[in-house]
């Protein structure tokens, strides 16, 4: 059985949907189900490893292959494609929607498993496409500018990666994944950042990001779900073979492209948080914080030691995990809310419990809290980029992991804290579709936290044959030259601490349940109309200590860019004016050129 | 036996630090030329919270907070050695567990108090969150050094690996010391950094809906908290030897602190963060960048 009858399989369902869609809402729900279930099958039963090739035209050829690093990012995306179709079942919309929704995946399985850079390619520009048009059938905001927005950098990464694509061919003589020998550093390195690009555009790393947080403002709810929990992972599977299987050596061996790559990804990582605590839209907050998660990814993958490549690919798993669950419970809140504006929300953790423990556990696993799934990969980073002696970097890293409690807090606080408001008195728990989703996003957020062995042990996999280093993990403990933790120990102490504070809290009288208006205000009345919400403006301060910071703004750079590429083309448009007499001026102007030149030889 | 042993100091760190409490107040009024209450008043003040018969609490989360933060805290002290030879967890005394743990306090702290729907709590959060982007990468800027000087991540080796007097980090880095006890003083809360509290403005902050039992939790909390976190500075730059150099280490820095609260004025919020990002990041870069050229 081939491999990729799973994009077709997925391909089917979603036409199968399509008409569903068009047909009845019962036969809508049901072909969905359909499409979770045929797919985890597929995935469960005849997922192989195995090659195939067709489609052979001289040194090009449509090749896949499933190897290991392949089958990894794969359980990812096909874990996030299912996770978040159960919340899509709750959710109409146009029957294409649900098409393109199932062809995105699809692609983005393809992708993964191409075995070749032509074939991957391929297959990265239809996912692109695809979501393109998910864009297109956005739900809020200005859709059409955010869609376009989104394809014109899918498209230029795309350009610059086919133009990589041609010059790694002239060197090399094949589009596979192999190396090139005897070509200058400097070579290489522009190869790499050509063939690179697309991807650092798709984990939306600065100054390639602002994309991001207007896609996933306008997105249907669900597919934001799937955007960031899953297709992002293909970013970071394209960065992770590049780096592994191409550029290996390169990484090996030059001083300066991993400290510049782990940079950038720390200033992502720490602008992405900067700006997600400054965001007051739920879905905006989410998608920068997503963005600055996947920072430290990066800093991870560039560093390119074991331990750091590691704990990068660790992270994007816990990546999936907790943006996931936080991306779910959001739209759970926003089905029932019918807005992302955390100014309009509160105190819906009494209406929405489980919602509100999904959220809760998703924000201590995204700020690296022991024991979630959040904590041993950025543990290990640290350590990593301290045996490395890169102690700004550390730093810089350090400082970006604070802004995630700033985020998180601000999240959890707006939403389900706070004030309960009038409008929000008969608000019910999410749909069942969602409540299910989160709590599957839970057990990965403990089992992994506790148990990180598990997930390094498969990145050992295909690490090994590249760094040749040794195992440093057991399935519940880690272990570096300068640190070791034993995360189970740190889970039993806080769990002893909290039955002893417990106890102490039950055995010490009684407590009755105060109203919401029952509170201290130093004499100033309260009542159900007064507004005690505390969510405008919730880092405001911070505008003052930021300055001219938070000024810089990607979009800004991107104009100015623009502008000097206007008066260049304008520049241009002075010579190739369209005029013939102007033409044949200047082949006049060449003629006596020549004259003048060559002289009396003619 | 060594659970036993580990409630032991518990126990003892527990008592210190409420001892220290009552002490900063007797400073604090002398500093003020006011008689002030006895050194015991906080084990007198914990002994009437817990037995106030009953407190008002505002939802499930708003009880568990302090509950949470008293667990998060005690978990971190199992996490933090006591001094050479004090046997705690401290195989893992590792500077990114125990950084990490000394966060769930606040945040459950930060939990509870924002489902009051009292807006001076969330106020008193925010503040705090936002300081820590002032003190947090300050104190740790300034450990680095110490930690890559003696190539290890865990607080208990760094001790043993100094040594005594001549030897104390604090001296082979003095900037680095320097700039992580100004940190300090932020991760403590005192003036000219109790934004948080800040009891003229936000009466008491993330405190104001707490009361009886509650309250009691976090007077444990705070009293564990001062050893903690004094207890970091001093294992990392100044390597105590034994337990009593531990607590007269941590007594001393948390003098330091009271007085200096004492005799000071109150930032604004914005002012405060941006004082940790001028003079003390300057410190503590140059404490890496000695470490990178003058060993």
């Amino acid at each position: 059985m081939y491999n990729i009858n799973l994009a077709l399989l997925a391909i089917l369902a979603g036409f199968l949907t399509f008409f569903g869609a068009l047909s009845h809402r019962v036969l809508r729900v049901a072909s969905i189900v359909i499409g979770i279930v045929g797919t985890l099958v597929f995935a469960f039963l005849y997922l192989k490893p195995d090659t195939m090739e067709f489609i052979r035209m001289g040194v090009f050829a449509m090749s896949f292959n499933l190897t290991d690093i392949s089958r990894f990012f794969l359980w990812i995306i096909i874990s996030a494609f299912t996770l978040s179709l159960l919340p899509l079942i709750h959710e109409e919309r146009s029957p294409f929607f649900y098409l393109y929704y199932f062809l995105a995946f699809g692609f983005a399985s393809l992708t993964i498993m191409a075995n070749d850079l032509l074939t991957l390619y391929m297959n990265f520009e239809l996912t692109s496409l695809a979501i393109f048009a998910i864009l297109l059938l956005g739900v809020r905001g200005d859709i059409k500018k955010t869609a376009l927005k989104y394809i014109i950098y899918s498209l230029v990464g795309a350009y610059f990666y086919l133009g990589g694509l041609f010059i790694k061919f002239k060197y090399s003589g094949n589009i596979g994944f192999g190396g090139i020998q005897n070509v200058s550093t400097l070579t290489q390195i522009a190869i790499y950042t050509l063939l690179a690009l697309p991807f650092f555009v798709k984990i939306a790393t600065m100054p390639f990001h602002n994309w991001a947080p207007d896609a996933y403002y306008s997105a249907s709810d669900s597919f934001t779900i799937f955007f960031s929990a899953g297709l992002s992972k293909v970013g970071v599977y394209g960065l992770v073979i590049l780096m592994l299987k191409t550029f290996a050596e390169l990484f090996k061996s030059n001083l300066y492209l991993p400290e510049i790559i782990a940079w950038v990804g720390g200033i992502t990582a720490l602008l992405g948080g900067i700006y997600a605590f400054m965001s007051d839209d739920a879905k905006k907050l989410l998608a920068y914080s997503s963005i600055s998660q996947l920072g430290y990814v990066l800093v991870g993958l560039g560093l390119f030691t074991p331990y750091s490549f590691s704990a990068g690919i660790f992270h994007s798993v816990a990546h999936f995990v907790f943006e996931g669950v936080l991306f779910t419970t959001v739209a759970g809140v926003i089905h029932r809310l019918g807005t992302s504006d955390l100014r309009r929300m509160g105190g819906l953790i009494k209406k929405m419990p489980i919602s509100f423990i999904g959220l809760l556990l998703g924000i201590i696993a995204a700020s690296g809290i022991p024991p979630t799934i959040g904590f041993p990969g950025k543990w290990l980073l640290y350590e990593a980029i301290i045996m490395k002696g890169d102690l700004f970097l550390v730093s810089l890293v350090f400082f970006a992991s604070i802004t995630a409690f700033l985020y998180s807090y601000k999240l959890v606080h707006s939403i389900f804290l706070g004030k309960l408001h009038k409008e929000h008195r008969d608000v019910k728990e999410a749909p069942a579709g969602y409540v299910v989703a989160t709590i599957i996003f839970l057990i990965p957020i403990i089992v992994f936290g506790v148990f990180p062995g598990v997930i390094f042990e498969k990145i050992y996999g295909f690490t090994k044959p590249v760094f040749n280093h040794d195992v440093f993990f057991t399935f519940n403990s880690l272990k570096t030259q300068i640190g070791f933790v034993k995360i189970p120990v740190a889970g039993i102490a806080l769990a002893a601490m909290f039955a002893f504070s417990f106890i102490l809290y039950l055995i010490a009288g009684r407590s009755y349940r105060a109203k919401q208006e029952d509170n201290y205000t130093a004499g100033e009345w309260v009542d159900e109309d007064f507004a005690s919400h505390y969510a405008q403006e919730f880092y405001g301060f911070m505008r003052k200590a930021f300055g001219k910071l938070l000024d810089l703004s990607a979009e800004k750079f991107w104009n100015g860019v623009l502008t000097i590429f206007k008066a260049f083309s304008e520049l241009t448009r002075r010579i190739y004016t369209g005029d013939v007499r102007d033409y044949a001026l200047y082949l006049l102007f060449f003629l006596i050129v020549l004259v003048f030149l060559v002289g009396g030889k003619l | 036996m060594k659970i036993l042993i580990l409630a032991g100091y518990w126990i003892l760190v527990t008592i210190l630090g409420l001892l220290y409490m009552g002490i900063a107040r007797k400073v604090t009024a002398r500093i003020h030329n006011r008689y002030g209450p006895p050194f015991y008043q906080a084990f007198l003040d914990v002994l009437k919270l817990f037995s106030k018969r009953e407190t008002a609490s505002h939802g499930v989360m708003h009880s568990l907070g302090p509950v949470i933060a008293f667990a998060g805290i005690s978990a971190t002290l199992l996490f933090m050695p006591l001094g050479k030879g004090a046997p705690v967890l401290h195989f893992q005394g590792d500077l990114f567990v125990v950084l990490y743990l000394l966060v769930v306090g606040p945040l459950g702290m930060a939990l509870g108090a924002g489902e009051s729907n009292n807006p001076n709590a969330t106020i008193g959060i925010a503040r705090a969150l936002s300081l820590m982007l002032g003190y947090e990468i300050i104190l740790f800027m300034a450990t680095l050094p110490v930690f890559v000087h003696y190539g290890t991540a865990s607080i208990y080796d760094v001790i043993v690996k100094q040594g005594a007097f001549p030897n104390w980090a604090g001296l082979k880095y003095p900037l680095s010391m320097l700039g992580g006890l100004i940190a300090l003083h932020g991760l403590l809360g005192e003036k000219p950094f109790d934004q948080p509290i800040a009891p003229h403005e936000i009466a008491s902050g993330p405190m104001v809906e707490y009361g009886g039992k509650y309250l009691g939790l976090l007077q444990l909390w705070h009293a564990i908290g001062i050893i903690v976190e004094t207890g970091l500075f001093i294992n990392v730059f100044f390597g105590p030897q034994n337990i009593v150099w531990f607590f007269a280490g941590t007594f001393i820095v948390f003098m330091l602190a009271v007085i200096v609260n004492a005799l000071m004025p109150r930032f604004r919020i914005e002012q405060a963060v941006r004082f940790y990002w001028g003079v003390p990041l300057i410190l503590v870069v140059l404490g890496i960048l000695q470490y990178y050229f003058w060993r």
